[in-house]
């Protein structure tokens, strides 16, 4: 299902203001947004969904990055923190980052569930609690474990393997997937079981509204409540407004416009934050990358993207000692690969004429579990637009050192020619044995931009707690301080997640949106 | 405060005395620029060919590009001229996505690269673009890219960004690196 819908309204294409009125307005499509529509839309509600980006489908992902990046992300895919020590890749489009993410779908660990309700007051999300949840998402959108690893991914398994280390296959959101590799770029076959072939769909045919390119500009406030959303339509370009403004008005509101954007919202409305938690503690698993160069092709822009992965130093010091991280592979195409790689001149050719060759290993560090890894607070600049100011800290460079050098140890027992850690100081060639790999990490330089940092995944901000003094919603994901907001996004979680985050949220959202689909139906009866 | 012009600030905490003059010429950058960006730069943006680039922009990166992608773009000249004209479309385009605010960045950074002054001081480069030799645009880049100041690293990486991701997504740029292309649907 990928025609254009008659209840798809196109933000660039309106001429005059537009106002709706609805059960429920969702802000932002994407995990969050998208299970939740369905689920309320499902139950009667009358739904309007905004979203900032624009509605893009199978028939428009050509896998080409010079259209992919300009239409379907944040800042070309390159949207930074302030300093621009880090560079994030976040979705802006419809279906958000599940239109453009690498369809890795992992359950939560059970360490980080149990820690959020040990130590961050929140309550109803134990493992045994979540898995129905999780199960249901599971069935909804084909998650199951993918065979197929290309031989990108095979370098993960081959290296973990030798060094026995934990190593498995990853569960992928697909059917009948052609195993193309462009998943990064929007899925061409509808293969891949976004929001955008899911979840949208479904709550389209059951009634719902979607506004594409209509950004939510403020929450107007009334007393302790929401009366409406006002947005601006975007033109074409994605980021300018028209001028023309779209006004929703709903009794129940719910945010999922993401770790850094639902926050933002809050902020430039200002909503209530009595005790000045909104907007901190925003988590990114932070990622470093290692690059090796291989004498057989690799072909790292072929095939599905992640199919591998290890926890092997997930918990390397327990959940809430030194930063532990997760192993994944990278997809590699030529734009991405050229932008990563911080070279210029015959140097940078030179790497990009090993393209074929080259394998890049990640690794994601969990933050958010210890005092030295407080994350990220988000502000607005003075045009409203959102500010991320991300502290690397001693705490997370020991944690990357290690990364790096477990990369390195992976890649060179998978056969590697040579490895090439991200960074500045990494001579071009790399290094070309483990032994001398070791030597030159153990002393790299640990500052931001020289490391390079990137980050997929956004979270924290609005954190969940049924304590108010620390967080922005209930466990429900309704806010504390106003009575018809609900935020059902990754900008609920109290720490990073420590895996990709894609199931979860779809999970919390199924759970928070169902009670409030029951609260929403029960407040409609008559009487009731 | 500007990510790329803010230049004042380390020179002042360093208090060294080639930095302090860089950041007093930062000082005086940041009006120049600050003035430039509330202007509408009507006088560049009217001989300029692009949306976003100003031509005196875009006549930096003219240079600047063949250091940046040096053994990368095509070897005869006409196909290297070409290219060169579409890595400034692609940056062009860039542009026109990006947010209004990193737009300003952008165009800070390339103040930096267009002003005489700061040309001189904070890039090194002596002459005009159309004069600096190879070499001298080589050392520039260096400098920035190993400049013990993360304003000048990022500066370094925002210009090598958006030259790189301009080249490489162009498919003029495939066959030498061995690229297939996106697979075809059948």
């Amino acid at each position: 299902m990928t025609a254009s819908h008659p209840s798809v309204l196109h933000g660039d294409r309106l001429d005059q203001d537009l106002r709706l009125a609805a059960d429920v307005v969702i802000i932002g499509t994407g995990a969050g947004g998208g299970v939740s529509a369905e689920i309320l839309a499902s139950a009667g509600l009358k739904v309007v969904m905004l979203e900032e980006g624009g509605y893009y489908t199978a028939k428009d992902f050509r896998m080409l990055e010079a259209e992919a990046y300009t239409r379907l992300y944040y800042d070309l895919g390159a949207r930074k923190t302030k300093d621009k020590a880090i560079t994030i890749l976040q979705g802006r489009t419809v279906g958000g980052s599940t239109t453009v993410n690498w369809t890795s779908c992992f359950r939560p660990p059970a360490e980080t569930l149990a820690h959020w309700s040990a130590v961050h007051g929140v309550e109803g999300l134990a493992e045994a609690d979540m898995a129905p949840w999780l199960a249901r998402m599971e069935a909804r959108l084909a998650i199951a474990s993918w065979p197929a690893r290309n031989a990108n991914n095979d370098v993960l398994h081959r290296g973990a393997s030798k060094l026995g280390w934990h190593v498995d296959a990853i569960p992928r959101n697909v059917k009948a997937c052609r195993n193309l590799g462009y998943c990064g770029m929007g899925c061409p076959t509808d293969a891949k079981q976004s929001m955008l072939v899911s979840t949208i769909p479904a709550a389209l045919d059951r009634g719902a509204i979607l506004v594409a390119r209509a950004r939510a500009q403020r929450l107007v406030m009334k007393n302790d409540r929401v009366a409406a959303v006002e947005a601006q339509a975007l033109k074409a370009n994605g980021v300018d407004p028209t001028g023309i403004r779209v006004t929703v008005e709903a009794p129940y509101v719910v945010l999922a416009a993401g770790g850094i954007n639902t926050p933002t919202l809050l902020v430039r409305s200002g909503a209530p934050d009595p005790h000045g938690v909104l907007g901190k503690r925003t988590f990114l698993h932070p990622t470093v990358a290692s690059v090796a160069t291989f004498r057989e092709p690799i072909d790292p822009f072929a095939g599905a993207p992640q199919s591998a992965y290890s926890n092997e130093f997930l918990h390397r010091d327990g959940v809430t000692g030194r930063a532990g991280y997760k192993i994944e592979q990278a997809p590699l195409h030529p734009a991405l690969g050229a932008v990563s790689t911080w070279l210029f001149g015959r140097e940078h050719a030179q790497v990009m004429g090993r393209l074929r060759h080259l394998s890049p290993a990640i690794a994601l560090l969990r933050d958010g579990f210890h005092g030295e890894s407080a994350g990220g607070t988000v502000t607005i600049a003075g045009d409203g637009s959102p500010v991320l100011e991300y502290p690397l800290t001693g705490y997370l460079w020991e944690g990357v050192r290690h990364a790096w050098l477990s990369l390195a140890e992976m890649q060179f027992a998978a056969g590697a020619r040579s490895v090439a850690p991200a960074h500045l100081d990494v001579p071009a060639d790399g290094y070309a044995s483990w032994a001398s790999a070791r030597e030159a990490i153990a002393s790299l330089r640990l500052e931001p931009l020289r490391a390079q940092v990137f980050s997929a995944h956004v979270m924290g901000g609005c954190a969940m707690g049924e304590e108010p003094r620390d967080a922005v919603v209930d466990s429900h994901g309704r806010h504390h301080q106003l009575a018809n907001v609900w935020i059902v996004d990754g900008s609920t979680f109290p720490t990073s997640l420590g895996a990709n985050p894609s199931l979860m949220i779809y999970a919390l959202a199924a759970r928070q949106a169902s009670a409030l689909a029951a609260q929403a139906r029960g407040a409609r009866r008559p009487g009731g | 405060m500007p990510h790329y012009a803010g230049l004042e600030t380390i020179g002042l905490k360093r208090g060294r005395r080639r930095l302090l003059q860089a950041g007093i010429a930062g000082t005086a950058l940041l009006f120049a620029l600050r003035w430039r960006l509330a202007v509408p730069a009507t006088n560049e943006a009217s001989n300029s060919s692009f949306a976003r680039l100003y031509a005196d922009e875009a006549t930096a990166l003219r240079f600047i590009i063949p250091v940046m992608l040096a053994g990368a773009l095509p070897p005869d000249s006409a196909a290297r001229e070409a290219a060169i004209a579409e890595i400034l479309q692609g940056i062009d385009a860039t542009m026109e996505h990006e947010p209004p605010a990193v737009r300003d960045e952008i165009h800070e950074l390339f103040g930096l690269l267009t002003l005489g002054a700061t040309r001189v001081l904070v890039a090194g480069i002596w002459s005009p673009w159309d004069r600096a030799s190879e070499a001298e645009i080589h050392e520039f880049l260096a400098g920035w890219r190993n400049s013990r100041f993360a304003l000048l690293r990022s500066a370094y990486v925002g210009l090598n960004n958006l030259i790189t991701a301009a080249w490489y997504a162009n498919p003029a740029s495939w066959p030498r690196i061995g690229y297939p292309g996106p697979p075809r649907l059948s």
